[in-house]
């Protein structure tokens, strides 16, 4: 049997591998599959619960924010100064954020690519060197563009508009196979068509004998001789769920692959970052927001893919425009209004358009521990990130309005219907940060990578500058922000050091 | 926190005719207990928070005192409003918010709304 539920072991436990992974998200479960294909006994150990397609696929939104997201989708980075409160949302479960993802997938922008080997002192990040395992990448999760027939109605007015404007929108490449244009791609395909990490990399590791084991929370890495030999937690078998008897894995090579937020509790638990003092740092989080207009048409904007064109035409302002849709009940809690006013706008969310775009971010934030299980994050946006944001909302009210929008509702809180006379008075340029209503789904870069243990915390093939035997694999070794999807950057970046590690 | 709880969303999501029916309310709070259940701590201390500073900000808005479950749905619908368009808004679009999420997934009221997405409820979480 492959998956074993900690929640369901009594007593202490003790095992035994090659190689301990924990986290089974994109970089873990790519990770897990080229290294059990490599002969290696691989035990993967993730925090959360499994929770098989055919199962999730039936759930709601809410319930699948419930069963699968860290903090029920409740998890946050305050803001620093003039920014906003962020709310950031990670998988907790077997799959990781890649089961919660609308599955876009970018390859590493070039431009960003050249930032790596100019200023982070990574030469070898060329586009030639990372083709092939983009390629094989691809090629495991299914990567395809979006038939325009999959395009929702949403998506089709705001390309109108944006093609009136003289702006270039384009397919987007996602995971899928045979996708049916549910709309609910970040709350668990109904039909497995998203070929996350637990329906595509996970089964090739189990398929050759990999052991995942959910329900354990690691709480640090052990080392012996300055070199990593294993991992010590608690079984969430305790009351409530929560943390009950001791684990131990013994294994010739740590893998780390617990995200952006949560590798670096773990480094800093098990000592490390003491040179660098980067472990935790660095933080970017591709600030997101939505903004949604109100047609006399019937939109329907749930019927299509739920992303599926995208514009870099204002990547030189660090905007990313992509398409997207919300669950019912979070289009309704952005209608303005208390009682009959509430319900009426939200009896008009058939009339709705929703796009979204993200900031390319330079600022950063930071990930402490705290004295709960979960981290103390921060986030401080950058004046330039803040300065995109009134352009970004600007430039989306404007195609919206193109496209024969009768008002739009920006993501500043309490602001109400905009209309085409209302958005040319709007000091938008002045919201405050806290006022801004803001999203992330990227959490990236607090593990960076480098070329010197002064100014970053691993090595260019992931390995922890300060222990030998410890590898870094996920978003958290991203060594700057992307300005665009990370799920394929992660999933390439982790083939690519575990070829290496199977090799060694 | 149920009865406050409660006493805001029958204002929420009160139209015309009045409060939602009974049932629905009550199948809300069995939903937001159990998604509070599974958010995390600081999560609930927020809407904990929230919740709280509403049930005794709001009626002052309208010149009342507290709580907001001792006024009547319409005094409610009026306190919220004022509040949620005042400086003092984010408590109030912090509890509507969460309440959204859940009450716009019952079946009836996707009906109502018009989407006929992917509504599956009820079905029961696994723990």
């Amino acid at each position: 049997m492959s998956f074993h539920d900690g929640a369901a072991h009594f007593g202490p436990l003790t095992l035994e591998a090659d190689v301990v992974i924990v986290g089974s998200g994109a970089g873990g479960s790519v990770t897990a599959a080229v290294l059990a294909e490599a002969g290696k006994r691989v035990i993967v150990l993730e925090e959360g619960r499994h929770v098989p397609q055919a199962e999730y696929g039936k759930l709601t939104p809410s319930q699948q924010m419930r069963a699968m997201w860290r903090d029920a989708g409740l998890t946050f980075a305050i803001g620093v100064g003039d920014s906003p409160m962020i709310n950031v949302m990670m998988g907790k479960c077997v799959g990781g954020s890649s089961a919660l993802t609308g599955g876009v997938c970018f390859r590493t922008p070039g431009h960003v690519l050249k930032t790596w080997r100019e200023e982070r002192g990574l030469p070898m990040f060329t586009e030639e060197h990372l083709a092939p395992f983009f390629e094989e990448v691809e090629q495991a999760v299914h990567v395809e563009e979006v038939p325009a027939h999959l395009r929702s109605r949403s998506t089709v007015l705001f390309n109108e508009g944006a093609t009136k404007l003289g702006h270039a929108f384009k397919p987007i490449r996602r995971n899928t196979h045979g996708c049916e244009g549910n709309s609910k791609c970040n709350f668990g395909c109904p039909k497995a068509a998203k070929r996350s990490v637990d329906l595509s990399w996970l089964p090739r590791a189990t398929a050759k004998g990999a052991q995942v084991w959910t329900h354990c929370l690691v709480e640090r890495v052990t080392h012996q001789d300055g070199r990593a030999n294993g991992v010590v937690g608690r079984l969430l078998n305790g009351d409530d769920g929560g943390p009950g008897t001791s684990f131990t894995v013994y294994a010739k090579r740590v893998v780390l692959a617990a995200g952006a937020y949560h590798t670096p509790l773990l480094a800093q638990a098990s000592g490390l970052g003491r040179t660098s003092g980067q472990v935790g740092k660095n933080l970017t989080l591709h600030p997101a927001f939505r903004v949604m207009a109100r047609f006399d048409e019937q939109v329907e904007g749930w019927r299509g893919a739920l992303q599926s064109m995208y514009s870099d035409d204002w990547e030189h302002d660090g905007i990313t425009m992509t398409s997207m849709f919300l669950p019912p009940g979070v289009l309704a809690a952005t209608m303005p209004g208390i009682g009959p006013r509430h319900v009426a706008r939200a009896r008009q969310m058939a009339q709705l358009g929703v796009f979204g775009g993200m900031v390319h971010d330079e600022g950063g934030g930071v990930v402490r521990r705290s004295p709960g299980r979960e981290p103390l994050v921060t986030y401080e946006l950058h004046r330039k990130d803040k300065a995109a944001v009134p352009r970004l909302m600007r430039l989306m009210a404007d195609i919206w309005f193109a496209a024969g929008a009768k008002e739009v509702f920006l993501p500043v809180l309490g602001l109400g219907g905009v209309t085409p006379d209302r958005l040319r008075t709007l000091d938008l340029e002045h919201v405050k940060g806290r006022d801004l209503e803001c999203s992330s789904q990227h959490p990236l870069g607090t593990t960076r990578m480098g070329s010197a243990k002064e100014t970053s915390v691993v090595d260019p093939y992931g390995e922890c500058w300060e222990l030998p035997g410890c590898t870094i694999v996920d978003g958290s070794v991203v060594p700057t922000s992307l300005g665009v999807n990370p799920q394929l950057t992660i999933m390439t970046m982790a083939l690519r050091i575990a070829r290496h590690l199977a090799q060694a | 926190m149920n009865r406050h709880l409660r006493a805001f969303a029958e204002a929420l999501f009160s139209t015309e005719a009045g409060p939602p029916p009974a049932a629905r309310i009550d199948w809300l709070m069995v939903e937001m207990d159990d998604y509070l259940l599974r958010a995390g701590p600081a999560a609930r201390f927020i809407f904990g928070l929230s919740l709280w500073v509403v049930t005794l900000l709001s009626p002052v808005f309208i010149r009342r005192l507290p709580t907001l479950a001792s006024l009547d749905v319409p005094e409610r619908i009026d306190a919220l409003t004022r509040m949620e368009e005042s400086f003092a808004s984010a408590p109030v679009l912090a509890v509507k918010a969460f309440l959204c999420v859940v009450y716009y997934e019952h079946p009836d009221v996707q009906r109502e709304v018009g989407h006929v997405g992917h509504a599956t409820f009820p079905m029961e979480l696994k723990s």
